[in-house]
């Protein structure tokens, strides 16, 4: 919580590889934005040491409650529009365990699908009692929590008829500088999802990982609906001779 | 590479164009307390101020005026901090013409094999992950020739991982995401 220190576990080890299998390709033909921003090069393989710098330390940092409940954090003059929902879950490495008093980062568009952004022209409403954005400190057991409104589907040009589907963005350190996550999460059975290039940029194996679980013992009766969804950081290095 | 018994790693995915809501949002004038901004170091810090800029490109030359781009360095004493006036990490995002800026100081070294330097990653609409690069001095040849992992850039490349003085204590990366010139991104 307030009192973790990144050396509470020790000195940092190497990271493991981000599991490219599992992560979308640079050029995507479906995605159009990446055709002339994704890298073309091969990354630069660096020496395991290069991984030992460790994430900003963000501890002094004060975290409200209110900070984690978009129901409540842009209010002006009344109840934000839209369907309730608490999103729940762990931040875990790949070992499994808890990464604490990481600081993860929320942004959403409001439930008619529109960003408080000036970029975002979407003709829907703004919400005067929405501002989209949210914080949250993990507990000890590497918890967070958000209450906050189910975003809507929004247009977009990516080509035609393109929708995309209701989704949470989401970005969170692990303990090293290099072992950032920015994803974005889904909602389970979502019809867009099937169309939606960005979603399917995932090699389908690792697909599901992105969508949450509707979790009826996360629900709070007669306020929120709740959907538990983990993220899994990297974990330490395998030794030099599993890696050969 | 997956290993048994291991959880599957959550897939990235992209920053999209509205990550100011969340990551920046002085800088849309949201009333949201941002996390960290441009400022890396403020004028209580220990060290040489320096002024950090860059404009970020895509493979046509074109500025990408959405691009995140976060900072992390050591301090003038060579830690990763934070320190008095020194958070060791920024945040920037991109303006109308690509350009980002950090106000920082010198980062110091840790290791006699090390060159100063400052950790960039770069995500933003149309980057499925974030990229990894890493700024150095260009007048540090020396230091430059001794770090692994400057020198584990392909020699033809490595000049797309230098800053160039443009006066005194300010200096100019750019990054170009593709094509002629494509910043080293390491495998990070």
């Amino acid at each position: 919580m307030s009192d973790f220190r990144s050396t509470d576990l020790g000195p940092l080890a190497p990271l493991a590889a981000r599991d490219r299998a599992a992560n979308p390709a640079w050029i995507d033909a479906g995605y159009r934005s990446t055709l002339k921003r994704g890298p073309r090069e091969p990354l630069v393989p660096v020496p395991p040491t290069a991984s030992l710098v460790p994430a900003p330390d963000l501890s002094a940092v004060v975290v409200t409650e209110m900070d984690a409940d978009l129901t409540r954090n842009g209010r002006v003059n009344g109840e934000p529009v839209g369907e309730r929902i608490i999103v729940s879950g762990r931040v875990l490495d790949e070992e499994g365990r808890p990464v604490a008093g990481t600081i993860v980062e929320l942004w959403q568009a409001n439930a008619a699908g529109r960003y408080r952004h000036p970029v975002d022209d979407h003709d829907a409403p703004l919400d005067p009692n929405f501002l989209g954005v949210g914080r949250c400190r993990t507990d000890a057991a590497g918890r967070y929590r958000f209450v906050t409104i189910r975003p809507g589907a929004y247009p977009w040009r990516n080509h035609p008829n393109a929708w995309r589907p209701a989704h949470l963005h989401f970005a969170l350190f692990g303990r090293h500088f290099a072992d950032r996550l920015v994803t974005q999460m889904y909602f389970p059975g979502d019809p867009l999802l099937a169309y939606d290039p960005i979603y399917r940029s995932v090699p389908e194996p690792a697909r599901d990982r992105l969508v949450a679980r509707f979790d009826l013992g996360l629900t709070e009766e007669g306020y929120a609906l709740g959907y538990a969804f983990d993220f899994v950081l990297r974990g330490p290095a395998a030794t030099p001779w599993e890696t050969a | 590479m997956a290993r048994p018994n291991r959880l599957g790693q959550t897939p990235t995915q992209t920053v999209g164009p509205y990550f100011a809501i969340g990551l920046a949002p002085h800088r849309i004038a949201l009333p949201f307390p941002p996390l960290a901004t441009e400022e890396i170091a403020t004028a209580e810090a220990e060290g040489e101020p320096l002024v950090l800029t860059g404009r970020v490109f895509d493979g046509d030359g074109a500025a990408v005026a959405d691009a995140l781009v976060e900072a992390r360095q050591r301090s003038a004493r060579g830690e990763w901090g934070p320190q008095r006036g020194f958070s060791g990490y920024g945040r920037g995002a991109t303006d109308a013409s690509g350009q980002f800026v950090f106000r920082t100081v010198r980062p110091g070294v840790a290791a006699e094999d090390e060159a100063p330097h400052v950790w960039l990653i770069v995500q933003a609409r149309g980057l499925l992950g974030p990229l990894v690069t890493r700024m150095h001095f260009a007048e540090e040849a020396e230091r430059n020739a001794r770090d692994p992992i400057f020198l584990a850039a392909p020699p033809s490349r490595r000049h797309t991982l230098l800053a160039e003085r443009v006066a005194p204590g300010r200096y100019r990366f750019d990054i170009r995401l593709q094509g002629e010139n494509e910043t080293v991104f390491f495998d990070l």
